[in-house]
């Protein structure tokens, strides 16, 4: 059996969003104790990585392992009926299929068709990061608007102190300084000194699914090295996780 | 041409971005992608690009600016040119040959009339690929450090087999020839994606690149590769004229009734059995050639501006952008280097 019950559904919105930007299918694996879903996007250079525990949701009954595999548009479609305030509830209907209850006083029922998997299981990234930030979602998504402004790509720069993000291009250059006295960045770790440089627009479309009601992130990164995002779906220790390979000189 | 099997393709065609597409080493049908720029790179009297000489420059634009953004974007491109092409493709060259001297023709009557809309209308389909112009993109994707192959027969054979061999993830074509061809997986729209006018009429629509799969088209259609090619020599290829008055959804249940077109003797006594066996062989064993080494090597900058601004009146400037963009040319990596 899988009953799913949230009465907020900011959560749902957050993964669909960030998955779609990446991918046209959804494979979300239901456990005992949580919602897992691992992607990469279709050219390998980047990954999302859900856990989103039991705790989060208003109520989780799952007595076995069950893996669903939608067309993000169809469930994107039928969460955004959802309005605040509704409750939404997830289950397994026959056959393969999926059905959706959007309940505030009445019920709406919608079924979609699950598809066949073609997701096969992706290992996480073995990475030692040399640096640790912890930047406000606000930080961080202003010194991405920044840099777009002229570049495609970010360059990230971590030393004792001070996490640099700057980007440059024919049109001109950008540069954003925190150190540990400015408001936006709440704790820094480097272990050595540490440049790489990302897809801005790959950066920007994962910053933008995120919820404003996202407090901070979590952003390691090393010498040429992928750059992880990790951004709290909720208080209790749900979290999303994207993985974004390095740009190559 | 090639053969128009859109009627049943149906809904396996899938959307893609080449985003998606870095760090794949793509197969382009050469002919086909010049021949996309000379039809849509033009002024709006119908006229193509021209060099201070009165040469066609649109084709070098074309394939210049859209190298450059498959290299941005991570892509690796090799371009197949055509070799000799089949004896049986001699009707049909002619035909095109014919109809682009007619259009020549209403050209010239429509300048006379100062007609601007017909102007264009009966220049694009006047366009001829030169051997002019084949020479320039050569030079210029050696210039570009961009590998080309030359087919020994048809180009998109080529770039069907170099897929079909893992030399290439895709091949690029706007054709479908190059699944009877026996290419594992088709890009369309690569060249031309982004905002097009649709011929003689006055409103544009989006075309977005698109990837066809063969194991899942043909798994879809329930035939395998070669009654694909027996379907396609029924409704008529560049090589066959095909039997009149049968489209591709009435030549698939044909065939998926017959097994084979000689089963069938309507089907057999409308083309003669020799046209169907050197047409078979012209799809299913192509004259191509292995590609051991592809290199992509750094763009010579001075070439680049020698070529193009000094003897083709591009813009020094717009160009020296261009060769900035193509030197920096940083494309992300792939996670899976850190999976191991």
């Amino acid at each position: 059996m899988l009953q799913v019950t949230s009465k907020d559904v900011n959560g749902w919105n957050t993964v669909i969003k960030a998955a779609s930007a990446l991918l046209e299918e959804i494979a979300l694996e239901f456990h005992p104790d949580k919602i897992t879903m691992r992607n990469m996007d279709p050219s390998h250079i980047a990954m999302l990585n859900l856990e989103w525990l039991a705790q989060s949701f208003d109520g989780y009954v799952c007595d076995g392992e069950y893996i669903i595999t939608l067309r993000l548009e169809d469930l994107a479609n039928v969460v955004k009926r959802a309005s605040k305030g509704d409750t939404m509830e997830i289950s397994l209907g026959e056959g393969n299929s999926v059905v959706i209850k959007v309940r505030n006083g009445y019920q709406r029922e919608f079924t979609l068709h699950s598809l066949e998997s073609s997701h096969t299981a992706v290992p996480l990234p073995k990475v030692n990061f040399a640096a640790k930030v912890v930047i406000t979602l606000k930080g961080f998504r202003d010194a991405i608007a920044d840099i777009a402004t002229v570049s495609d790509q970010i360059v990230i720069k971590g030393e004792s102190g001070s996490l640099t993000l700057s980007g440059s291009s024919e049109y001109g250059n950008v540069k954003v300084t925190m150190t540990t006295s400015t408001s936006e960045l709440k704790e820094i770790d480097i272990a050595d000194s540490s440049t790489a440089s990302y897809s801005v627009e790959y950066l920007e479309k994962f910053i933008r699914s995120l919820s404003t009601s996202t407090d901070t992130l979590s952003i390691q990164f090393g010498n040429r090295l992928p750059v992880k995002v990790e951004a709290p779906i909720d208080q209790k220790g749900s979290k999303l996780e994207y993985y974004l390979a390095p740009r190559v000189e | 041409m090639g053969v128009d099997l859109s009627p049943i393709i149906g809904d396996i065609k899938r959307s893609i971005t080449l985003d998606a597409l870095n760090e794949k080493k793509l197969a382009i049908d050469g002919y086909n992608a010049l021949y996309q720029f000379i039809t849509i790179i033009r002024g709006e009297d119908g006229s193509p690009l021209m060099d201070s000489n009165g040469l066609i420059t649109s084709h070098i634009s074309g394939l210049f600016y859209r190298t450059l953004n498959f290299l941005e974007k991570g892509i690796k491109p090799v371009y197949v040119f055509d070799g000799k092409p089949p004896e049986l493709k001699a009707h049909e060259i002619s035909t095109r040959r014919t109809a682009r001297n007619d259009a020549i023709k209403m050209y010239e009557d429509a300048k006379a009339q100062g007609n601007q809309e017909l102007m264009k209308r009966y220049s694009v389909r006047a366009a001829t690929l030169k051997s002019y112009m084949v020479d320039d993109a050569k030079r210029l994707l050696g210039l570009m450090g961009v590998p080309w192959l030359q087919a020994p027969g048809e180009g998109e054979a080529e770039a069907a087999h170099l897929t079909a061999k893992g030399y290439t993830w895709g091949s690029v074509s706007q054709d479908y020839d190059s699944l009877l061809f026996g290419s594992p997986r088709l890009l369309r729209n690569i060249t031309i994606s982004g905002k097009r006018k649709l011929p003689g009429k006055n409103f544009y629509i989006n075309v977005s690149p698109e990837m066809i799969q063969i194991e899942e088209m043909l798994g879809n259609l329930e035939i395998n590769r070669e009654q694909l090619v027996d379907l396609a020599i029924i409704i008529g290829t560049d090589f066959n004229e095909g039997i009149k008055g049968i489209g591709p959804k009435t030549a698939l249940k044909l065939i998926k009734q017959f097994g084979r077109l000689e089963n069938s003797s309507d089907l057999s006594s409308a083309i003669p059995e020799d046209l169907v066996k050197q047409v078979r062989n012209i799809f299913l064993k192509p004259d191509v050639v292995d590609a051991e080494n592809l290199e992509w090597k750094s763009p010579d900058a001075e070439g680049l501006i020698s070529f193009l601004c000094g003897e083709k009146s591009f813009s020094e400037e717009r160009v020296k952008n261009a060769i900035g963009r193509l030197k920096k040319r940083p494309a992300s990596g792939a996670l899976d280097e850190w999976f191991t």
